[in-house]
């Protein structure tokens, strides 16, 4: 299990951040971070555990935990979007999502990975972190893009799920033809991305102009 | 299409690396834009507010020296005119204390005088007033300033209006005149002119305010000749978006032409004075 993968020691650095800052963050949706990340690295040590120690396969571990992080953010995102537009997306989203991971696992179990809700789930993290850029965009006045917590935040996911957009939609592909044995290929890919996401996250913590909303600042 | 699959099989890995970046750097260009675009438009904001502040800042100084101005001009006034009929009229009546008698000429020049005091001073309270651009306009503020002048020195003044006159934006049309009284207090200072003249041309587009002196000009290529006093012209002539003009010639006179877009100033729910 030792040494942990680099991405972890930037998931615990980000955890670490959100609650070093709590105080800045306490007023804000921000401060649903704390109790995410902890259940982030939980459940990322938790899965290295099973599959470096146990050498069983933790795709049921990530089946559950997935999930939750897209509906995570979708929530950060419906706390911080302006237009009712784009909040009614992310509920419309949510709801779907659910109802498509619950029928999923009710189908076809837990052994498998649900390559498909991988899929979905950075789609439409590409389209809320754009919307929300571009929310940004159109704010009146002055924007310090820099010192806005959720721009990192959006940039960290957008360049996440970017990232992991070409692997999730040669997944299928790459299973028939059992071109990535043992998802080598994919941890890492996504160990770079999330080095970047956990990085960006671990930056908005610092940024602590924005203490409310944007929405209640727009 | 099969040859397609075979060669994605073969190189997966790099084709998988590809798409990453390839993505990536899209999502970086995009953020990129997007930084620029908002540092860009930061930058307008800030600009927009500095002239914003600069130009209520220098309406503020408009309105200081246009008072001071009014000042200098009623204490000429009173002190070169207003003074001098009363002075007159006093004597007059000095004659009556000596000799105990007046004559009905006399006492009708002394009633004169002091009606014609009278009346120089009520055109002087007119010109106390703080409100008279805002009240009288552009043009008639222009027109009295001219009358004082002409009261006050030995110049003689001209007015010429053409076209259907337009109200501009009152802090412009402050600002404007502002800038027609310190081009001819500068003449009376420096051309020793003996004619001072101002032209308003309205026509659809544009007002072209002409201020001409015909005294001793000046060598506009010099570097000295811009004092600040045109220096100061020129900057609140941009601000107000008006066009600065200045043609001098030694012997020769000087002339300012102003012009002001209309489009910009125009107020659709009025007409002209």
């Amino acid at each position: 299990m030792f040494p942990l993968s680099l991405h972890n020691y930037f998931e615990l650095l980000a955890l670490a951040c959100s609650i070093i800052f709590w105080k800045c963050i306490s007023n804000t949706p921000l401060k649903w971070f704390v109790p995410f990340l902890i259940f982030i690295v939980t459940v990322e040590l938790t899965g290295r555990y099973i599959r470096t120690e146990l050498k069983e396969m933790n795709a049921w571990l990530y089946n559950f935990t997935v999930p939750v992080e897209f509906l995570f953010y979708s929530f950060i995102f419906f706390m911080h979007y302006h237009k009712k537009r784009n909040r009614t997306l992310v509920k419309i989203f949510s709801a779907l999502f659910v109802f498509y991971t619950l029928a999923w696992l009710a189908f076809n179990g837990t052994e498998f990975f649900n390559s498909n809700m991988l899929l979905i789930g950075y789609l439409f993290m590409i389209i809320f972190s754009i919307l929300f850029l571009v929310e940004l965009y159109n704010k009146p006045g002055m924007v310090y893009l820099t010192r806005e917590p959720l721009f990192w935040i959006a940039v960290g996911l957008l360049l996440f799920s970017a990232g992991g957009l070409s692997y999730a939609l040669l997944t299928r592909f790459a299973l028939l033809n059992k071109l990535d044995q043992g998802s080598s290929i994919f941890r890492s890919i996504n160990q770079y991305l999330n080095l970047l996401l956990y990085l960006c996250i671990s930056i908005s913590f610092l940024c602590r102009k924005d203490l409310k909303t944007s929405r209640q600042t727009l | 299409m099969q040859k397609g699959f075979e060669d994605i099989k073969a190189n997966f890995i790099n084709h998988v690396y590809a798409g990453t970046i390839v993505f990536v750097a899209l999502c970086i260009l995009f953020i990129f834009f997007l930084y620029v675009s908002i540092k860009r438009r930061n930058r307008m904001t800030l600009e927009a507010d500095e002239t914003k502040k600069q130009f209520q800042e220098t309406l503020l100084q408009a309105q200081l020296e246009i008072q001071e101005q009014t000042f200098k001009s009623i204490s000429q006034e009173i002190h070169d005119n207003i003074g001098q009929l009363l002075s007159l009229a006093k004597l007059n009546l000095s004659r009556y204390e000596i000799d105990g008698q007046m004559s009905g000429e006399s006492l009708l020049t002394t009633s004169e005088l002091v009606s014609k005091a009278a009346a120089d001073l009520r055109d002087l309270s007119k010109t106390l007033d703080t409100d008279t651009i805002a009240g009288i306009g552009l043009l008639r503020s222009i027109e009295t300033e001219l009358q004082l002048v002409e009261k006050t020195t030995a110049i003689k003044t001209s007015f010429a209006v053409e076209g259907s006159s337009v109200l501009l934006q009152p802090q412009h049309e402050l600002i404007l005149f502002r800038i027609v009284q310190e081009a001819l207090h500068n003449a009376i200072k420096h051309a020793k002119p003996n004619l001072l003249s101002v032209q308003a041309v309205f026509n659809d587009h544009k007002l072209q305010l002409t201020i001409c002196d015909d005294g001793t000009g000046f060598d506009t290529t010099s570097t000295n000749s811009f004092g600040s006093g045109l220096r100061n012209m020129k900057a609140r002539s941009k601000l107000v978006g008006a066009g600065w003009q200045l043609t001098s010639n030694a012997q020769q006179g000087t002339c300012i032409i102003l012009t002001i877009p209309l489009n910009q100033h125009h107020d659709n729910n009025s007409i002209g004075r």
